[in-house]
């Protein structure tokens, strides 16, 4: 009981004093709490954390030194591969990176089918942590249950892009297919039946007070220092900071939608878990009145320098043929300058620095992951708390090592 | 984010209440605790969503006797196609080995003869290789392909004993496609 | 003269340019940094306006004008930008695109394309164009080396400005009117010509494209290593394309000094030579009158004890193909640890050998006056570049005779004459130097030769000493001197050591000499492919082929050109290495690593070469 044991400890008093020695214990990086290869070198006295060293890097896959060496379009396939349980939203940021320097139209039917990819995947991202993380916590029906509903989330990806979790659905200027036939219908079901069962998933948590007992008041960051350590996403929403990319910047027209940014207040795994699962719900909503404003019109720029030409001209128009074989080969090239586009990814602010020297490559992309930030602020939460909670807060930053290292 | 950033966007937002306002966060672990009945009737509330799944029929699939249909439109194995009259759609102009953004992709091309026809025109691929083990599966080669000669079927269990057997060659992607892969493809019109 | 008349200040989308007189607005908006999309127009040839594709508007002209052929005005303001001119553009590619086949995908021009450049970069995204297109002959051979593809033509006459400006021989030529114009030759000859290579360079279509280099690669998997040609003496500067390893194409890269951006078919389709297709053997020794495979170090101990034994009596002959750090070495193997003088690089009958003078560099042709070819076409088939050097001077106003005597050499030649040039091959040196002595006294002006030598780097082996009379840098042998390589059959020689690097296989031995070569204890042969000679080799040291290398060559002008590895052998020892590790094995203790640390000690050695290095300048001896 973290509440008794802080007690038995008051402030000031000094270990040392008490005559025992701190302990090093590895966690990680095989962990299966630590959700990839995450290693924590924590000093332990007794069973209580007093300091704790971070090591990453397990995953690193140089994508982002990749990107270099790929055209603008190549890119995107990149970009699913970082933060693997949310690809949308990563194709998404890194198009909208390219599009920016190109200084580009996005045709609004592309907007929404990448708000409803985005949206999706923000559920299915909370989905896994939901489930992992109260698994981590020992409740293993939440996490079948969990997994079942995001099964619909994959379904709907590979009935949309072609596969489950790496959509790279996106193309620079748009979406790289329209909605298929009875795709909307089927979203729709899952829209319906969906906030039925995030209802069990609270009945399930919300007031269990064994849940309650290992997430109640621990790894708690107030809102200035989770600003301080530039911490976003749930994370610093919990704290009761009022951020969210999708309503401070504005993108991909989510100004159209009516949704709320759920707060905590009190900024500990608790109160970030009951955000976690209220967005779930918002996301719903902006699923729902995207399904029925969803505008006609083409899903891709017309801009024939950067979007491929319909497949349908190709027996017949040189000039399709000269612009398909040359953005295939080699690619267009943006204007030399650098831009910063961002996302709310499900962990927080998701941003690409794209820097172009005018060549059809880029000259440098830096992602601002938000597990990486986030990540940061975990030393400062387990401080003074128990060894056993070292689970329940990782869990509660939602890291994904992808993303973390890239 | 500050303020102005609030007031161009034209709608102030307010941020809703997670719940009632004792119920959003709880307070801190110092002041009161639900009693006991509280806690009792929590528990009990998900013991009854667990029960009722009991009784709703299972989800799962028995993999790999059971499989769960693949979409139009899945990215799985590729294959190379061929026009009615045998001849085969690639004509090794090597866009899709230019297009793949992980280079698994070998083409080489040489000229048609009239003794050896391979493709129409002049030129086909008389290298085709792929490299399972390094594709990604993004599709970027169909996109590139100009004759719609290599598409991405339905396919998706490919283990193999060994790293060679990866290396797709010409003659393992031009095995037929599946039956209802090719109608859908042929559905989408001549070319 | 007052600078202000040979000025001409315009604008160009609103910025000051100053240009000498008669330039054309094209070079005036490049200097800018301003492209003007061109088809037809080319640095090298006349200006035709035939493609309309660099239409700009200049104020005042009522209509667009051709940036291509229009030279600079005083005052004139000129715009490239306005939507006049970028619907023309657009225009001038949809009508070119009309006709254009769909063969993007199967073109070998695909991504090195100009008409794909300028398509996307100014043309329209979609074609308006729905009927169908004109069809003409596809895949026509145009000769053994060309394949034309009438379809994808677009009439920018270069290749015809081509054969007519740039070499002379006007064999191509527009045949029929409008739209059924197409490019041919006469009759539909086969084209004979020796620089068709550079017809596939300059098209700006995929309308002429090399046999050789057919589907062989994309330009984007090409690895490109800038090299030398090795084909002649030339020194002519080529760019190796090479995919998977493995040649594609030799490109030519433009030295204004050398050869003015243009190849000859002999260098440019010379690759297949050097292409390492199969493999070349391995290291081998004679034993019981076979061949028998063995490692390098084992055939480098044979060669060395079999070298040693002979002592002075080795004899080395080296080709005009192999680097000058080769060439350094081995005669360093010869002169310092052999002690033998009998070096020669050269075939039989060749004999006068001096150092060159302060020659004529190839492109000071263009400024003589009078230029003299003692041989005419002998000295064109050894450096067939030269001629289209000596081609573009006479359009600019040179004299050139070309004879085969030197008497009707003095008489072409008048006394007025300021500055002469006299051309002639290795053969004909002695000639080409009684030509020039009695030149300078007949005419007041000043005279000068060049002479083109055998191989690639026939000047660097001339250079370095790879002769029985004279050492590196023409020393004087003071009474050491060898005999020369045709006299070797009669000169007691018991060991051979040839090094035959050169595409030629120029060791050349007759019939009688074949039998000497049988009569001799030991024979080395070092070469990179299987030659005649290893039937008569105890040891065979195969080493690498021309593109494989890296080092230095001289070319005839003594210009020095680096070359470098585009193909990798690395399972292959470099001449160096093995031309050392024979050195070393009879204690000469050399401990070069890389060839630039052997161009240091040559450097050293050849103080010429000290300053020709590394600024690829030219080789000096006039202080001699």
């Amino acid at each position: 009981m973290a509440d008794t044991f802080t007690q038995t400890l008051p402030e000031g008093v000094e270990a040392r004093e008490l005559g025992s020695e701190w302990m090093e214990l590895n966690m990680g990086p095989q962990h299966p709490s630590t959700h990839g290869v995450l290693r924590i070198k924590l000093k332990l006295d007794g069973e209580v954390v007093r300091d704790s060293d971070m090591d990453i890097g397990y995953l690193h896959t140089g994508f982002e030194k990749s990107f270099e060496d790929k055209t603008y379009a190549q890119g995107i396939p990149f970009s699913d591969r970082m933060d693997y349980l949310a690809p949308p939203i990563n194709n998404v940021g890194f198009t909208m990176a390219v599009e920016k320097l190109l200084d580009l139209e996005v045709p609004p039917r592309a907007q929404a089918i990448r708000v409803i990819m985005m949206e999706l995947a923000r559920i299915g991202s909370h989905l896994i942590w939901l489930g992992t993380g109260s698994l981590d916590l020992g409740a293993v029906s939440t996490f079948l249950y969990c997994w079942r509903e995001r099964e619909q989330i994959l379904d709907l990806n590979e009935a949309y892009s072609g596969v489950r979790m790496m959509t790279s659905f996106t193309r620079v200027g748009g979406v790289a297919w329209d909605l298929p036939p009875g795709w909307l219908e089927q979203l729709q079901r899952f829209v319906d039946l969906f906030p039925s069962r995030v209802d069990d998933y609270e009945a399930l948590l919300t007031n269990n007070p064994i849940w309650k007992q290992r997430t109640v008041g621990l790894g708690t960051i107030s809102a200035a220092e989770a600003i301080e350590w530039g911490v976003t996403g749930p994370v610093l929403r919990g704290s009761g900071v009022d951020y969210d990319v999708r309503k401070a910047f504005p993108y991909c027209g989510y100004e159209q939608y009516d949704f709320n940014v759920p707060l905590g207040r009190a900024g500990d795994t608790y109160a970030r878990y009951l955000c976690r699962v209220q967005e779930m719900r918002e996301s719903i909503k902006i699923l729902d009145q995207a399904i029925r404003t969803l505008p006609d019109g083409p899903w891709i720029t017309d801009n024939r320098k950067v979007a491929l030409p319909p497949r349908d001209e190709l027996p017949q128009s040189m000039e399709a043929v000269i612009h398909h074989f040359r953005l295939v080969s080699e690619g267009f090239k943006p204007p030399a300058g650098d831009v910063y586009a961002f996302v709310e990814s499900p962990r927080g602010e998701l941003g690409f620095y794209m820097v172009s020297d005018g060549s059809n490559k880029p000259y440098r992309v830096k992602v601002r992951p938000p597990s990486f930030c986030n990540l940061q602020a975990l030393s400062k939460m387990i401080e003074g708390r128990l060894m056993a909670d070292v689970v329940a807060i990782i869990g509660s930053i939602d890291i994904i090592l992808g993303d973390v290292d890239r | 984010m500050s303020d102005e950033d609030r007031e161009v966007d034209g709608k102030p937002d307010q941020p809703t209440p997670l719940r009632g306002p004792d119920e959003g966060v709880p307070p801190h672990p110092e002041g009161k605790r639900p009693s006991v009945a509280a806690d009792i009737t929590a528990l009990a509330t998900g013991l009854k969503t667990t029960l009722g799944e009991f009784f709703s029929p299972a989800v799962t699939l028995e993999y790999p006797e059971d499989k769960s249909p693949r979409s139009e439109r899945y990215r799985g194995r590729h294959y190379l196609r061929r026009y009615e009259n045998g001849l085969e759609r690639c004509i090794g102009c090597e866009l899709c080995a230019a297009a793949c953004p992980v280079g698994c992709i070998l083409v080489i091309a040489a000229e048609n003869t009239d003794e050896n026809r391979v493709s129409p025109g002049e030129r086909y691929a008389k290298t085709y290789e792929i490299n399972m083990l390094r594709c990604i599966f993004c599709g970027y080669c169909e996109d590139a392909c100009p004759v719609q000669a290599i598409v991405l079927g339905p396919e998706y269990e490919l283990s193999d004993t060994s790293r060679e057997k990866f290396i797709y060659t010409k003659e393992k992607l031009l095995e037929p496609l599946p039956p209802d892969v090719q109608a859908r493809l042929d559905s989408k019109g001549p070319k | 003269m007052a600078v202000a008349t040979d000025q001409v200040t315009l604008q160009v989308d609103g910025v000051s340019v100053t240009v000498p007189k008669g330039t054309l607005i094209l070079d005036a908006a490049k200097k800018l940094g301003i492209d003007i999309p061109i088809f037809c127009s080319h640095p090298k040839m006349e200006p035709v306006a035939v493609c309309r594709m660099c239409l700009i508007e200049v104020e005042k002209m009522p209509k667009l004008q051709p940036a291509c052929a229009i030279p600079v005005a005083e005052g004139m303001v000129v715009r490239t930008l306005t939507d006049k001119v970028k619907q023309y553009q657009q225009g001038v590619l949809e009508f070119l695109l009309i006709n254009h086949p769909l063969d993007c995908p199967i073109c070998d021009k695909g991504g090195e394309c100009p008409l794909q450049d300028q398509t996307f970069q100014y043309g329209p995204g979609a074609s308006r164009y729905d009927f169908q297109k004109a069809h003409f002959d596809k895949a026509v051979p145009l000769s053994d080396k060309i394949v034309l593809d009438r379809e994808r033509c677009i009439l920018c006459w270069r290749c015809t400005r081509f054969t007519e400006e740039i070499s002379g021989e006007r064999e191509l030529a527009l045949i029929k009117r409008g739209v059924h114009t197409i490019i041919g030759t006469f009759n539909d000859e086969p084209a004979q010509s020796v620089y068709q290579g550079n017809w596939t360079e300059i098209c700006p279509v995929g309308a002429l494209t090399s046999r050789q280099y057919r589907f062989i690669s994309r330009p984007w998997d090409l690895d490109r290593t800038p090299s030398v040609c090795p084909g002649c003496a030339m020194g002519c500067n080529i760019q190796i394309d090479s995919r998977h390893n493995k040649i594609g194409r030799f490109q030519s890269r433009e030295n204004l000094e050398v050869d003015d951006g243009w190849l000859c078919d002999q260098g440019r389709y010379s690759f297949p030579y050097f292409q390492r297709d199969q493999e070349f053997g391995s290291p081998s020794i004679r034993r019981d009158g076979q061949l028998a495979a063995v490692s390098y170090p084992e055939a480098v101990a044979e060669a060395a004890a079999r070298l040693q034994r002979a002592g002075s009596s080795a004899a080395g002959w080296a080709s005009p193909g192999a680097t000058n750090e080769e060439l350094f070495l081995f005669q360093r193997l010869f002169r310092e640890t052999l002690k033998s003088p009998h070096l020669d690089h050269r075939q039989q009958g060749i004999h006068e050998t001096d150092p060159e003078d302060i020659g004529l560099p190839i492109a000071d042709i263009e400024r003589c006056d009078h230029v003299v070819v003692l041989g005419g076409q002998e000295v064109i088939d050894a450096a067939p570049v030269l001629h289209l050097r000596l081609h573009k001077s006479q359009r600019h106003g040179v004299a050139v005779h070309r004879v085969d005597e030197v008497k009707a050499g003095l008489a072409a030649v008048p006394a007025e004459a300021t500055v002469v040039g006299v051309l002639a091959t290795a053969a004909r040196r002695a000639d080409a130097i009684t030509l020039q002595n009695q030149l300078v006294s007949k005419v007041k002006g000043s005279v000068r030769r060049l002479i083109v030598v055998r191989g690639p780097n026939g000047r660097g082996a001339k250079d370095l000493g790879i002769l029985p009379h004279l050492g590196p840098g023409y020393a004087v042998l003071n009474g050491r001197a060898g005999r020369p390589r045709a006299e070797w059959p009669k000169a007691g020689i018991r060991a051979l050591y040839i090094y035959d690097a050169s595409p030629l296989q120029e060791f050349g031995a007759t019939e009688a000499e074949l039998d000497w070569l049988r009569s001799l204890d030991t024979v080395i042969v070092q070469r990179f492919k299987p030659s005649v000679l290893d039937e008569y080799a105890h040891v065979v040291l195969p080493g690498r082929a021309f593109p494989e290398k890296d080092g230095t060559m001289t070319s005839m002008e003594g210009r020095v050109q680096r070359i470098a590895t585009g193909i990798d052998a690395a399972h292959v020892w470099d001449d160096w290495r093995i031309l050392q590790a024979v050195a070393n094995a009879m204690g000469a203790g050399w401990p070069y690593r890389t060839s630039e640390s052997i161009f240091a000690d040559l450097a050293k050695a050849v103080p010429a070469y000290a300053a020709a290095a590394p600024a690829q300048g030219r080789v000096l001896w006039g202080e001699r």
